[in-house]
């Protein structure tokens, strides 16, 4: 009778020193692999320079980090937007397409930077089935003849949408610009980014928004 | 029993520890490109430090310096932005009895460069930067009540503008 109990109580013994060493070892693993990742995200943020276009990971952090929701792999949400022109324009018009979503507005830098990019690369792609909406995320009382202004100064090749809160919304609240999302032909999101990323990643998501899905 | 209740204890210990050392490893805060603030709200992007209270002396034309902060990583245009379509820095005022703000001195900006664009340069705030009104008072304490306008940016991305209230009582004496 007695040596039966000893033995259950050995058992649970064993028990408590198995799930406490089992503990330890989960806090020593997790803590190493955390160190691991922290050393590997610190070494891109040293590599990442814009024209190497290896800080890929570290701009999906950084959309992730600006509180851009991660709808890769989602159906991107349509909408109907009027152009600066007045014309309205769904983004279901472009069904089967290649689509790049671009959030930008007049008073920022960094999206002025990348519109000559933004221009090459629509003409470059525009063939394969490629087109770009520029979504404007001024104040609703900018006048559209300023927006369309501003498009043909910098020569932009692509529609001009003005943008509104419903918009927004949809994609997540889109509070830093320039702000992109890429949508392939399947209408899927394949990539997004918030700031300013090197011409040869926006490459680089277009032709991944154009391999999905297929021709 | 008591051991029972180790068991448990140490069970519920150890899946927590792992969950949330799990939650911490999937999701770890990164430093950003450019040394950018994190989760920035565009009216977190600048402080009014000073002062709170100033004393001018009464129907003489006086200076108060205001204070501001521009939060790590991040820059606003100054009042002179090098493009015109960028939003300058600007202080509205509101009239106010017995106070009068003839005029408000901007500090120049510095000349920053994004790191894709090197050769364009912007007029910004960085830190802190004072702004100094030109106000003349009557005797007695006044609200001087205003807003600073600014467009705030990090190393590759902006915030829409914001105004960031600015109230100071300014007794003349």
């Amino acid at each position: 009778m007695f040596g039966r109990r000893r033995s259950l109580d050995v058992k649970r013994n064993q028990w408590v020193i198995v799930l406490v060493l089992a503990a330890v070892a989960l806090m020593v693993w997790s803590g190493y692999v955390n160190y691991k990742r922290r050393k590997q995200a610190a070494q891109r943020q040293v590599q990442g320079t814009p024209e190497s276009g290896n800080n890929q990971s570290v701009q999906q952090d950084l959309a992730a980090d600006e509180g851009l929701p991660d709808l890769r792999g989602k159906r991107a949400p349509d909408f109907t937007l009027r152009t600066v022109e007045g014309k309205k324009l769904s983004l279901s018009d472009y069904k089967g397409k290649a689509v790049l979503i671009n959030f930008w507005a007049t008073w920022c830098a960094p999206c002025k930077i990348e519109m000559p990019w933004l221009i090459a690369l629509r003409s470059q792609y525009a063939s394969q089935g490629f087109e770009i909406l520029g979504v404007s995320e001024d104040d609703a009382d900018t006048p559209h003849a300023k927006l369309a202004k501003f498009g043909q100064e910098e020569g932009l090749n692509y529609p001009l949408l003005v943008g509104d809160d419903a918009i927004s919304r949809k994609y997540g609240g889109v509070e830093f610009l320039p702000t992109s999302y890429f949508v392939g032909r399947d209408g899927k999101i394949v990539a997004e980014t918030a700031g300013l990323v090197s011409k040869d990643e926006v490459e680089a998501s277009i032709k991944k928004a154009l391999a999905a899905g297929g021709k | 029993m008591p051991r029972l209740t180790i068991v448990v204890v140490t069970a519920g210990l150890a899946a927590s520890l792992g969950a949330a050392m799990w939650a911490q490893m999937k999701d770890p805060p990164l430093p950003l490109p450019g040394g950018a603030s994190q989760r920035v709200d565009p009216a977190a992007a600048v402080e009014f430090l000073s002062p709170g209270q100033v004393t001018v002396p009464a129907h003489r034309p006086a200076q108060i310096d205001l204070h501001f902060r521009v939060a790590d990583g991040l820059h606003i245009n100054s009042h002179a932005p090098l493009d015109k379509s960028l939003i300058p820095a600007r202080l509205a005022v509101v009239e106010a009895h017995g106070l009068n703000v003839t005029a408000v001195d901007f500090p120049p900006g510095t000349e920053y460069a994004l790191q894709f664009s090197p050769r364009e340069k912007l007029s910004v705030y960085t830190g802190e930067f004072v702004l100094h009104a030109h106000v003349t008072a009557e005797p007695g304490d006044h609200a001087l009540e205003a807003g600073l306008r600014y467009q705030a940016c990090n190393a590759n991305s902006c915030m829409p503008p914001h105004t960031l209230p600015v109230e100071i009582t300014v007794t003349g004496k």
